[in-house]
């Protein structure tokens, strides 16, 4: 299991990719904010997975693509983090 | 007096799926079908104004230089770009009343069927309560987000009515395409693999090319919040609650393929495009040209018998197109060919497909105006978009959302569909998307 710190570092590059690539929101986004009422769809969700497999290394299977799991940053990292995410 | 500003030159490069644009409206033009016209209707609530309305149109056509811009080429073989000369007047947007009583189909109908001299064309039509605004527009200047966009800065003049009119630079490229050749050459190839994957499935559209062509029909299907909610929960067991392009396009392959089998056809394969638009909600993106790219979808006639399994066809294909970026490969592909004529690319699209381009057009436009609640002082309670098809494929099947409620709008041309076969896809796509016989 991750470190503390490693999940604040986790939800950090999240919250990061979210933010700056997907949702132009123009300020900053909860935790546990609703990203599909923050503007999410669904080609940024895609774009959010590829960048995700490619930055922290883990697989995200199709059956992993749910609502639930792409709810919100808290989620995702939930997500991340049951994937193998390896901390460092 | 006339300010220099206003009568400065303004030119834009051709962006994102205007080349497509480009190419079809050439098409459309040749084959006597007229230009590709797309309308939009607002149902509105309460007291309308239409004097703001037309205060607001016309300030926004002054502000406008794309709504007066042609489509230039500097030479033969340069890029083709938008070119507009001021100073701008208010009358590219036409704003039209209707007496009580006026049926809001008719009105539709008209409109699709005869040429406007404005690019932009509203006409009020009242209804028991209020008025429905039916919106005309130019699917090469703006697509349907781009509609929608425009329509919510007419909505804010009409609330600022001292605000004057005031150029603005409502064009440019939702998309980032690669700087140089080499990585364009690089970054191309997915879109060719693609291709060349989906050429090897036969397939035919409902309307062939040769036909005499017929006028744009169209039906609209409205369904309530609890249908709608039904719908909603099918797409979601169905696709796992994110992506739902795979519901409802596998839903339009089917409503077409239960026409092929009335025909007595019942072994036909689908290949058509799904556009993916490059404005995200909530930012700030140029109202005008078509800022979208598209992925290509195939579904064999196997596949298409059981909605489940077309569904994960289509979900495994949209997952693997957006891993390998096909929809930035392919408007790579899309610059490239601008060089060339209009035609040319149609051209070669429909060499490779033995003249039938598409199996049937198709989109889903998602939320219909989600940051509009009000139109020139009354409510929007309600709205949709009626875009029109070319022939090939001579039908296509929209999808958006109001208020969580649905439409459909099924369009073709006269002479694709008979009446019995419009009532075949009807029944299909209803039974497809609410679970029972209609």
């Amino acid at each position: 299991m991750a470190s503390p710190i490693s999940i604040r570092k986790l939800k950090a590059e999240l919250m990061e990719l979210v933010e700056v690539h997907l949702v132009d929101s123009g300020r900053s986004l909860g935790e546990e904010e609703d990203l599909f009422s923050a503007g999410l769809e669904s080609m940024g969700i895609m774009q959010l997975i590829i960048q995700i497999e490619e930055r922290l290394k883990i697989v995200i299977g199709d059956a992993d693509v749910t609502r639930e799991n792409f709810g919100s940053v808290a989620a995702l990292a939930v997500l991340v983090e049951r994937l193998g995410y390896p901390g460092e | 007096m006339i300010s220099e500003r206003e009568t400065q030159q303004f030119t834009a490069p051709l962006v994102g799926c205007d080349g497509f644009l480009l190419g079809l409206e050439g098409m459309m033009g040749r084959a006597g079908q007229g230009r590709h016209v797309g309308m939009t209707v607002l149902e509105l609530s309460g007291p309308f104004s239409f004097e703001e309305l037309c205060s607001a149109a016309g300030r926004f056509a002054q502000s406008h230089p794309l709504l007066h811009a042609r489509v230039h080429r500097p030479h033969w073989f340069a890029l083709p770009e938008w070119r507009a000369v001021g100073p701008f007047s208010k009358d590219a947007a036409g704003v039209y009343k209707h007496p009580e009583g006026t049926s809001v189909e008719v009105v539709c109908r008209e409109l699709l069927c005869t040429p406007s001299s404005e690019p932009l064309r509203f006409e009020v039509v009242p209804r028991p309560g209020g008025v429905y605004v039916v919106v005309k527009w130019l699917h090469l200047l703006l697509d349907g987000r781009g509609i929608e966009l425009a329509l919510h800065e007419i909505a804010r003049l009409a609330e600022n009515p001292q605000e004057a009119s005031c150029i603005q630079k409502s064009w440019g490229a939702a998309f980032d395409l690669p700087k140089t050749m080499g990585e364009r050459v690089q970054k191309v190839r997915p879109f060719v693999d693609r291709y060349n994957v989906l050429k090897k499935l036969a397939f035919k559209p409902l309307g062939m090319a040769g036909a005499a062509p017929g006028a744009p029909q169209f039906k609209i299907l409205h369904f309530d919040a609890l249908q709608s909610e039904s719908i909603r929960s099918r797409a979601e067991h169905l696709t796992g609650g994110i992506f739902q392009l795979p519901y409802f396009f596998a839903v339009v392959a089917r409503a077409h393929a239960a026409v092929f089998c009335h025909r007595g056809i019942p072994r036909m394969n689908f290949h058509a495009g799904a556009p993916v638009q490059g404005r995200r909600r909530g930012a700030k993106h140029p109202i005008f040209q078509n800022q979208m790219s598209q992925f290509y979808f195939g579904l064999t006639h196997e596949e298409v018998l059981d909605l489940e399994t077309a569904v994960k066809s289509i979900h495994s294909q949209f997952s693997l197109m957006a891993r390998h970026k096909v929809e930035a490969a392919f408007l790579i592909m899309l610059q490239w060919f601008l060089r060339f004529p209009g035609w040319f690319y149609i051209h070669l699209l429909r060499r490779q497909t033995k003249g039938a381009i598409t199996s049937f057009f198709h989109s889903h436009t998602g939320q219909f105006m989600p940051e509009t609640q009000s139109f020139c002082g009354a409510k929007i309670s309600d709205g949709w978009h009626i875009p029109t098809v070319s022939q090939p494929p001579g039908s296509g099947i929209f999808f958006s959302e109001r208020n969580r409620r649905l439409t459909a709008t099924i369009s073709w041309r006269d002479g694709v569909l008979s009446e019995e076969e419009v009532a075949v896809l009807v029944a299909c796509l209803k039974q497809d998307l609410l679970g029972v016989s209609a």
